[in-house]
């Protein structure tokens, strides 16, 4: 049952626009403090637009759905990291394998601010997660250039009709680091850290001995220690 | 929507340089085969060369666990190649430094003040660094001082560290398990002691009264009131590391002087003290108006008493051709197992008395000269021989008191020093070994 007090607890713009007339970003801030103290959506959009003193229709300007929302967030908040990692003057010089380890490490350390949404609205199965669409979209795309790159400098090899599967692979490689991220219990998620490193240098390894090697490492990694963290 | 974001760029370096390790000798290799598959000789060196300064650099990015690892691998010239040695014992004292920023960080998590708000002075670009940490100039009321800022996390992330590097130094140095896991063992032991400043700056103070009646070898004072956890701060020596005071055109009699300083500082640890500096290389003694500056006190080892018996009795034994009393020493040091046979033991013994004997060569005369190249590379060539022997290396295995890893290490450090300095030593003889003889 919502409560009412929470509709108070939204914060009036500060004196900037009035309730009337919703900026954007006040819809998505005013929607993500419900439904992450809620644990659900709001009831309807009319009842989440009237708490907030706003007409429908405002909304409607902005989104389609709460769903709408949701999927705007994981998208842009990709967006950014991609762009943060093509814009890096010094990430200019990485490699292909050092971008996409750029591209990870940026990502993960941003869902600190994120990790209630992680965990608390996306589903369990995440490869079907209609929600992360976007998210995947904007990735794929960062793959394809990865992937292009690592052909140029040599670090990817194999026939080219082998492209597709890669670029497949790495969505599903960021799906499965957002899954084990989620279910991260270790001391300032440090496991994710490591299981980046690993994996990114396992999708990498060309020559034979460093492929077994690094499959070595990883299963090792991998099978149930004791954590006496 | 976000704060400030930016790539947290030394998880990437991290990750992709043993990474890039990996897949540039992975290049180098297929270079190499494609030139050794026409049965080039020069392939495998320079196959190693190049690996070699790839692998240096890789490493020596890393700070902390791996670069240690490769230091003391580097000391141990049984175990590389000669292109390694090369590059790693570079390591010793010139990793590439921490940023400025950081050291401040380090500053303010120790002190709650930046370094300038300490010191008068303070260096933005360190003057020297190493496996945990660099050294930055300080000056303040007129006196300068050397202040050590160690690698934040290095204490930390040692496991880790450690775990990330055996597969690569088991496949680029053909290590099998049982031979590496001992350095492991050791590095993170040794790493842990090297981390604790109290411990260095205790140590430093005792040392220095226990080692005073030693001529020409002087410690610098340690400032407490100036050190915390992960800053240790003490006196600034101006002078030339011994490699560098070696090359240049000092006397005989000034090389004699230091060499002698140095001989005599050891063996005052040795025989005396029962400790020694485990980590005898050039960048831990400066030379200064004829005397010679200890530093680095982090890595001191105790001798357990009976092992010190047995270790010189031994050479004693070799050198007074008592090999009756041999075999029992040899067991007690576990240099023959219980229960081999009796071929293996046949075979052992004469490398073992090699060995010994090779060790030993200095203290038997009343003075010896350092200059004489041929020593010191019949050490080498020694280890050479001893490096491609297949049974000896599966003799090898799990075998041999860890302590005497440590000492050999330290002897064949302290005669390398000696050599640089081509300094003629007096010889004297600990009061033990003069009885027996």
């Amino acid at each position: 049952m919502p409560k009412a007090s929470t509709s108070a607890a939204v914060k009036a713009p500060r004196g900037k626009k009035s309730a009337a007339q919703p900026v954007k970003e006040l819809i998505e801030e005013a929607y993500w403090n419900y439904v992450l103290e809620h644990g659900q959506e709001p009831a309807s959009v009319f009842k989440f637009t009237k708490d907030h003193g706003w007409k429908e229709e405002e909304f409607y300007a902005h989104f389609s759905t709460f769903q709408a929302i949701e999927k705007a967030f994981w998208r842009s908040f990709t967006e950014e990291t991609v762009a943060i990692v093509n814009g890096d003057p010094d990430a200019a010089e990485y490699d292909a394998r050092q971008k996409l380890l750029a591209f990870y490490f940026t990502f993960f350390e941003g869902m600190l601010q994120h990790r209630s949404k992680l965990l608390c609205r996306l589903p369990r199965k995440l490869e079907s997660a209609r929600v992360i669409s976007g998210m995947t979209d904007v990735f794929s795309q960062f793959a394809e250039a990865i992937i292009a790159e690592g052909r140029l400098e040599g670090s990817i090899a194999g026939p080219s009709k082998l492209d597709s599967i890669y670029k497949r692979g790495l969505k599903l490689h960021l799906l499965w680091l957002l899954d084990y991220y989620r279910r991260d219990t270790s001391s300032k998620f440090e496991d994710t850290d490591a299981l980046i490193e690993k994996s990114v240098r396992f999708f990498f390894d060309a020559a034979r001995w460093s492929v077994i090697e690094s499959a070595f490492d990883l299963a090792r990694f991998l099978t149930p220690r004791n954590n006496f963290r | 929507m976000s704060g400030q974001r930016s790539i947290p760029k030394s998880k990437v370096a991290r990750a992709a340089s043993l990474a890039a390790t990996g897949a540039k000798i992975g290049v180098n290799y297929l270079k190499y085969k494609g030139r050794s598959g026409m049965g080039d000789p020069n392939a495998r060196a320079s196959f190693h060369d190049e690996t070699a300064i790839d692998t240096y650099k890789a490493f020596s990015k890393l700070k902390g666990g791996p670069l240690k690892v490769a230091q003391m691998l580097s000391l141990d010239q049984n175990l590389m190649p000669d292109q390694y040695i090369r590059e790693f014992s570079k390591a010793q004292y010139t990793a590439p430094p921490l940023s400025y920023p950081l050291v401040v960080r380090s500053f303010q998590r120790e002190f709650g003040k930046k370094p300038t708000e300490i010191f008068d002075e303070f260096s933005t670009e360190a003057v020297a660094g190493a496996s945990i940490g660099q050294v930055h100039k300080a000056r303040k009321n007129g006196k300068d001082y050397a202040v050590k800022v160690q690698y934040p996390g290095v204490a930390d992330s040692l496991d880790s560290d450690l775990r990330i590097v055996r597969p690569l130094a088991m496949a680029l140095f053909k290590l099998d398990a049982e031979t590496i896991d001992p350095y492991l063992g050791e590095v993170k032991k040794r790493l842990l002691e090297e981390t604790d400043y109290a411990h260095e700056l205790r140590r430093s103070v005792e040392l220095s009264k226990a080692t005073a009646e030693i001529e020409n070898v002087r410690f610098p004072t340690y400032y407490p009131e100036l050190s915390r956890d992960k800053i240790l701060t003490m006196d600034w020596i101006d002078g030339l590391h011994v490699d560098q005071f070696a090359k240049t055109d000092a006397s005989q009699e000034e090389r004699n002087q230091i060499g002698q300083s140095l001989w005599d500082f050891y063996h005052h640890q040795i025989h005396e003290l029962r400790i020694f500096h485990a980590d005898p290389h050039a960048g831990n003694f400066i030379v200064k108006d004829g005397q010679l500056w200890v530093l680095d006190f982090g890595c001191v080892k105790a001798l357990e008493p009976d092992f010190y018996q047995d270790y010189f009795a031994l050479m004693a034994c070799y050198q007074h051709a008592r090999e009756s009393q041999l075999d029992e020493l040899l067991e007690r040091l576990t240099l023959f197992k219980v229960g081999e046979s009796v071929e293996e033991r046949n075979f052992l013994r004469p490398w073992i008395r090699e060995s010994i004997e090779l060790l030993g060569r200095p203290f038997w005369q009343e003075e010896f000269d350092f200059s004489d190249a041929t020593y010191l590379r019949e050490i080498f060539e020694f280890g050479e021989r001893a490096k491609v022997d297949p049974q000896l290396q599966r003799a090898q295995r799990g075998r041999g008191n860890p302590e005497a890893l440590y000492l050999n290490r330290a002897y064949f450090g302290l005669y390398n020093l000696e050599g640089m300095l081509r300094a003629k030593i007096r010889i004297s003889m600990p009061g033990f070994l003069k009885d027996v003889a």
